[in-house]
Protein backbone atom coordinates (compact mmCIF):
# COMPACT_ATOMS: atom_id res chain seq x y z
CA UNK A 1 0.00 0.00 0.00
CA UNK A 2 2.99 2.22 0.94
CA UNK A 3 4.00 1.35 -2.15
CA UNK A 4 0.49 2.27 -4.13
CA UNK A 5 0.90 5.50 -2.75
CA UNK A 6 4.45 5.99 -3.83
CA UNK A 7 3.43 5.41 -7.18
CA UNK A 8 0.43 7.23 -7.48
CA UNK A 9 2.70 10.78 -5.60
CA UNK A 10 5.16 10.22 -8.09
CA UNK A 11 2.75 10.11 -11.16
CA UNK A 12 1.15 13.48 -9.77
CA UNK A 13 2.59 17.15 -10.05
CA UNK A 14 4.21 19.45 -8.09
CA UNK A 15 1.23 20.61 -5.82
CA UNK A 16 -1.25 17.54 -7.28
CA UNK A 17 -3.86 16.04 -5.34
CA UNK A 18 -4.60 12.32 -4.25
CA UNK A 19 -7.82 11.38 -2.58
CA UNK A 20 -8.27 8.48 -1.01
CA UNK A 21 -12.09 7.10 -1.47
CA UNK A 22 -12.78 3.55 0.72
CA UNK A 23 -15.20 2.07 3.67
CA UNK A 24 -15.13 2.60 6.62
CA UNK A 25 -14.09 0.14 8.63
CA UNK A 26 -14.86 1.82 11.79
CA UNK A 27 -18.37 1.91 10.86
CA UNK A 28 -19.62 -1.55 9.75
CA UNK A 29 -22.63 -1.37 7.17
CA UNK A 30 -26.35 -1.54 7.84
CA UNK A 31 -29.21 -2.76 6.79
CA UNK A 32 -32.35 -0.66 6.26
CA UNK A 33 -36.13 -1.75 5.64
CA UNK A 34 -38.80 1.18 6.06
CA UNK A 35 -36.54 3.80 7.27
CA UNK A 36 -35.92 1.34 10.60
CA UNK A 37 -32.59 -0.02 10.93
CA UNK A 38 -32.61 -3.66 10.87
CA UNK A 39 -29.43 -5.06 11.66
CA UNK A 40 -25.84 -5.42 10.25
CA UNK A 41 -23.11 -7.08 8.69
CA UNK A 42 -19.79 -8.16 9.78
CA UNK A 43 -16.38 -7.42 7.68
CA UNK A 44 -14.28 -9.98 6.91
CA UNK A 45 -11.01 -10.44 8.84
CA UNK A 46 -8.93 -9.77 6.00
CA UNK A 47 -10.86 -6.60 4.59
CA UNK A 48 -10.64 -5.12 8.60
CA UNK A 49 -6.54 -5.48 8.21
CA UNK A 50 -6.15 -4.21 4.79
CA UNK A 51 -7.92 -0.76 6.06
CA UNK A 52 -5.82 -0.20 8.96
CA UNK A 53 -3.17 -1.26 6.95
CA UNK A 54 -4.07 1.41 4.15
CA UNK A 55 -4.38 3.70 7.03
CA UNK A 56 -1.09 3.10 7.97
CA UNK A 57 0.58 3.60 4.82
CA UNK A 58 -0.99 7.18 4.47
CA UNK A 59 -0.14 7.91 8.13
CA UNK A 60 3.07 6.85 7.29
CA UNK A 61 3.95 8.97 4.15
CA UNK A 62 2.01 11.85 5.40
CA UNK A 63 4.84 11.32 8.24
CA UNK A 64 7.49 11.22 5.66
CA UNK A 65 6.43 14.36 4.16
CA UNK A 66 5.44 13.33 0.78
CA UNK A 67 1.91 14.66 1.55
CA UNK A 68 0.15 17.09 3.13
CA UNK A 69 -3.56 16.83 4.83
CA UNK A 70 -6.15 18.92 3.03
CA UNK A 71 -9.34 17.48 4.07
CA UNK A 72 -11.11 14.43 5.03
CA UNK A 73 -14.68 13.41 6.03
CA UNK A 74 -16.83 10.60 5.73
CA UNK A 75 -20.86 9.87 4.50
CA UNK A 76 -23.18 7.67 4.05
CA UNK A 77 -23.50 5.65 0.81
CA UNK A 78 -26.81 4.09 0.27
CA UNK A 79 -27.34 0.65 -2.21
CA UNK A 80 -31.37 -0.68 -2.60
CA UNK A 81 -32.07 -4.30 -3.31
CA UNK A 82 -35.55 -5.20 -3.64
CA UNK A 83 -35.79 -7.95 -1.83
CA UNK A 84 -33.84 -10.27 0.50
CA UNK A 85 -33.00 -13.08 -1.77
CA UNK A 86 -31.38 -9.80 -4.13
CA UNK A 87 -29.40 -8.44 -1.02
CA UNK A 88 -28.11 -12.66 -0.21
CA UNK A 89 -26.73 -13.14 -3.90
CA UNK A 90 -24.77 -9.57 -3.30
CA UNK A 91 -23.54 -11.18 -0.30
CA UNK A 92 -22.00 -14.23 -1.29
CA UNK A 93 -20.46 -12.58 -4.21
CA UNK A 94 -18.85 -9.39 -1.91
CA UNK A 95 -15.37 -9.78 -1.03
CA UNK A 96 -15.08 -7.29 2.06
CA UNK A 97 -18.73 -8.82 3.63
CA UNK A 98 -18.65 -11.86 5.83
CA UNK A 99 -22.16 -11.98 6.72
CA UNK A 100 -24.68 -10.55 8.70
CA UNK A 101 -24.75 -9.78 12.20
CA UNK A 102 -26.27 -12.38 14.81
CA UNK A 103 -30.10 -12.00 14.49
CA UNK A 104 -30.08 -9.64 11.38
CA UNK A 105 -31.27 -12.67 8.54
CA UNK A 106 -34.11 -14.05 10.93
CA UNK A 107 -35.48 -10.07 11.08
CA UNK A 108 -34.61 -9.98 7.27
CA UNK A 109 -36.36 -13.44 6.81
CA UNK A 110 -39.77 -11.58 8.26
CA UNK A 111 -40.64 -9.71 5.35
CA UNK A 112 -38.28 -11.41 3.04
CA UNK A 113 -39.92 -9.69 -0.18
CA UNK A 114 -39.64 -5.92 1.00
CA UNK A 115 -36.75 -3.49 -0.57
CA UNK A 116 -33.69 -3.05 1.56
CA UNK A 117 -30.86 -0.76 1.66
CA UNK A 118 -27.59 -1.55 2.58
CA UNK A 119 -25.79 2.05 4.27
CA UNK A 120 -22.30 2.08 4.22
CA UNK A 121 -20.11 4.76 5.36
CA UNK A 122 -17.08 5.94 2.82
CA UNK A 123 -14.58 7.59 4.27
CA UNK A 124 -12.34 10.12 2.36
CA UNK A 125 -9.11 11.89 2.63
CA UNK A 126 -8.11 14.21 0.35
CA UNK A 127 -3.95 14.97 0.27
CA UNK A 128 -1.52 17.71 -1.47
CA UNK A 129 1.68 16.55 -3.08
CA UNK A 130 4.55 17.87 -1.15
CA UNK A 131 8.16 18.17 -2.51
CA UNK A 132 9.62 16.07 1.09
CA UNK B 1 -31.83 8.50 3.74
CA UNK B 2 -33.68 8.79 0.60
CA UNK B 3 -32.67 6.68 -2.19
CA UNK B 4 -30.85 9.36 -4.23
CA UNK B 5 -32.63 11.17 -7.46
CA UNK B 6 -31.42 9.16 -10.41
CA UNK B 7 -30.60 5.69 -9.34
CA UNK B 8 -29.66 3.21 -12.25
CA UNK B 9 -29.92 -0.60 -11.58
CA UNK B 10 -26.18 -2.02 -11.83
CA UNK B 11 -24.13 -4.78 -12.32
CA UNK B 12 -20.47 -3.61 -10.54
CA UNK B 13 -22.16 -4.99 -7.00
CA UNK B 14 -22.18 -8.32 -8.18
CA UNK B 15 -25.80 -8.31 -8.23
CA UNK B 16 -27.69 -6.85 -11.31
CA UNK B 17 -30.60 -6.15 -9.49
CA UNK B 18 -29.02 -3.78 -7.09
CA UNK B 19 -29.87 -0.14 -7.10
CA UNK B 20 -27.23 2.06 -6.39
CA UNK B 21 -26.89 6.07 -5.97
CA UNK B 22 -25.86 8.04 -8.45
CA UNK B 23 -22.29 7.81 -9.82
CA UNK B 24 -21.59 11.29 -8.99
CA UNK B 25 -22.85 11.14 -5.20
CA UNK B 26 -19.05 10.07 -3.60
CA UNK B 27 -17.42 13.37 -5.56
CA UNK B 28 -20.36 15.61 -4.74
CA UNK B 29 -19.99 14.47 -0.88
CA UNK B 30 -15.91 14.87 -1.16
CA UNK B 31 -16.78 18.18 -2.76
CA UNK B 32 -14.01 16.79 -5.21
CA UNK B 33 -15.11 19.32 -8.28
CA UNK B 34 -11.98 21.31 -7.63
CA UNK B 35 -9.74 18.62 -8.07
CA UNK B 36 -11.58 17.56 -11.04
CA UNK B 37 -12.80 19.90 -13.49
CA UNK B 38 -10.74 20.97 -15.85
CA UNK B 39 -7.52 18.91 -14.53
CA UNK B 40 -6.07 15.86 -16.05
CA UNK B 41 -7.05 13.00 -13.24
CA UNK B 42 -5.88 9.14 -12.51
CA UNK B 43 -8.14 6.97 -11.48
CA UNK B 44 -6.77 4.12 -9.64
CA UNK B 45 -8.91 1.03 -9.81
CA UNK B 46 -11.30 2.57 -11.50
CA UNK B 47 -13.08 -1.12 -12.14
CA UNK B 48 -15.36 -0.90 -15.45
CA UNK B 49 -14.89 3.02 -15.14
CA UNK B 50 -17.30 3.37 -12.91
CA UNK B 51 -16.75 7.38 -11.74
CA UNK B 52 -14.34 7.46 -14.67
CA UNK B 53 -17.37 8.69 -16.71
CA UNK B 54 -18.14 11.08 -14.18
CA UNK B 55 -14.73 12.98 -13.97
CA UNK B 56 -14.71 12.44 -17.72
CA UNK B 57 -17.66 14.98 -17.90
CA UNK B 58 -15.93 17.95 -16.48
CA UNK B 59 -11.96 16.76 -16.52
CA UNK B 60 -9.72 17.45 -19.34
CA UNK B 61 -8.51 14.02 -19.40
CA UNK B 62 -8.85 10.47 -17.31
CA UNK B 63 -6.66 7.34 -16.89
CA UNK B 64 -8.55 4.88 -15.24
CA UNK B 65 -6.00 1.89 -13.89
CA UNK B 66 -7.06 -1.62 -13.11
CA UNK B 67 -5.62 -4.68 -12.76
CA UNK B 68 -8.83 -6.77 -13.98
CA UNK B 69 -7.96 -6.98 -17.37
CA UNK B 70 -11.66 -7.76 -18.27
CA UNK B 71 -13.32 -4.81 -16.60
CA UNK B 72 -10.75 -2.78 -18.36
CA UNK B 73 -11.68 -4.64 -21.69
CA UNK B 74 -15.57 -3.52 -20.73
CA UNK B 75 -14.87 -0.03 -19.83
CA UNK B 76 -12.59 0.43 -23.06
CA UNK B 77 -16.03 -0.85 -25.32
CA UNK B 78 -18.26 1.42 -23.05
CA UNK B 79 -15.45 4.30 -23.67
CA UNK B 80 -15.92 3.82 -27.02
CA UNK B 81 -20.04 3.34 -26.96
CA UNK B 82 -19.77 6.58 -25.16
CA UNK B 83 -17.52 8.23 -27.85
CA UNK B 84 -15.57 10.06 -25.06
CA UNK B 85 -12.13 11.22 -26.21
CA UNK B 86 -10.89 12.44 -23.07
CA UNK B 87 -10.82 9.05 -21.38
CA UNK B 88 -8.60 5.96 -21.58
CA UNK B 89 -8.32 2.75 -19.53
CA UNK B 90 -5.23 1.04 -18.47
CA UNK B 91 -4.99 -2.95 -17.36
CA UNK B 92 -2.49 -2.25 -14.34
CA UNK B 93 -2.03 -2.59 -10.58
CA UNK B 94 -1.52 0.29 -8.64
CA UNK B 95 2.08 -0.83 -7.01
CA UNK B 96 3.14 -0.12 -10.49
CA UNK B 97 1.74 2.72 -12.82
CA UNK B 98 4.29 2.72 -15.19
CA UNK B 99 2.91 6.05 -16.90
CA UNK B 100 5.72 7.25 -17.94
CA UNK B 101 6.52 10.78 -18.37
CA UNK B 102 2.94 11.24 -17.66
CA UNK B 103 1.51 13.57 -14.99
CA UNK B 104 -1.53 14.27 -13.10
CA UNK B 105 -3.10 16.79 -11.44
CA UNK B 106 -5.33 14.33 -9.28
CA UNK B 107 -5.11 11.01 -8.37
CA UNK B 108 -7.84 9.45 -7.13
CA UNK B 109 -7.90 6.04 -4.96
CA UNK B 110 -11.63 4.96 -5.76
CA UNK B 111 -12.37 1.78 -3.34
CA UNK B 112 -9.13 0.65 -4.34
CA UNK B 113 -6.32 1.24 -1.71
Amino acid sequence: MVDALHEARSALRPGGTLIDLRPDSTQPPRVVRDGVDIGGFYERRKAIGDNRASDRAVARVVRDGLLKPLRAGSFWYDTSYPDLASLDAWLVSSLRIGGYTRGTRAMLRKDRDRPLIVRRALAFGIYRRTEG
Amino acid sequence: MAEPEGASPVGWLGCASAIRPRDDIELRAMRAAPYIRGKDVLDIGTGEGRLSWVIAATARSVVGIDPDTAAIRAARREARRRELENVRFVSRPAQDLRIGHERFDTALFSWSL
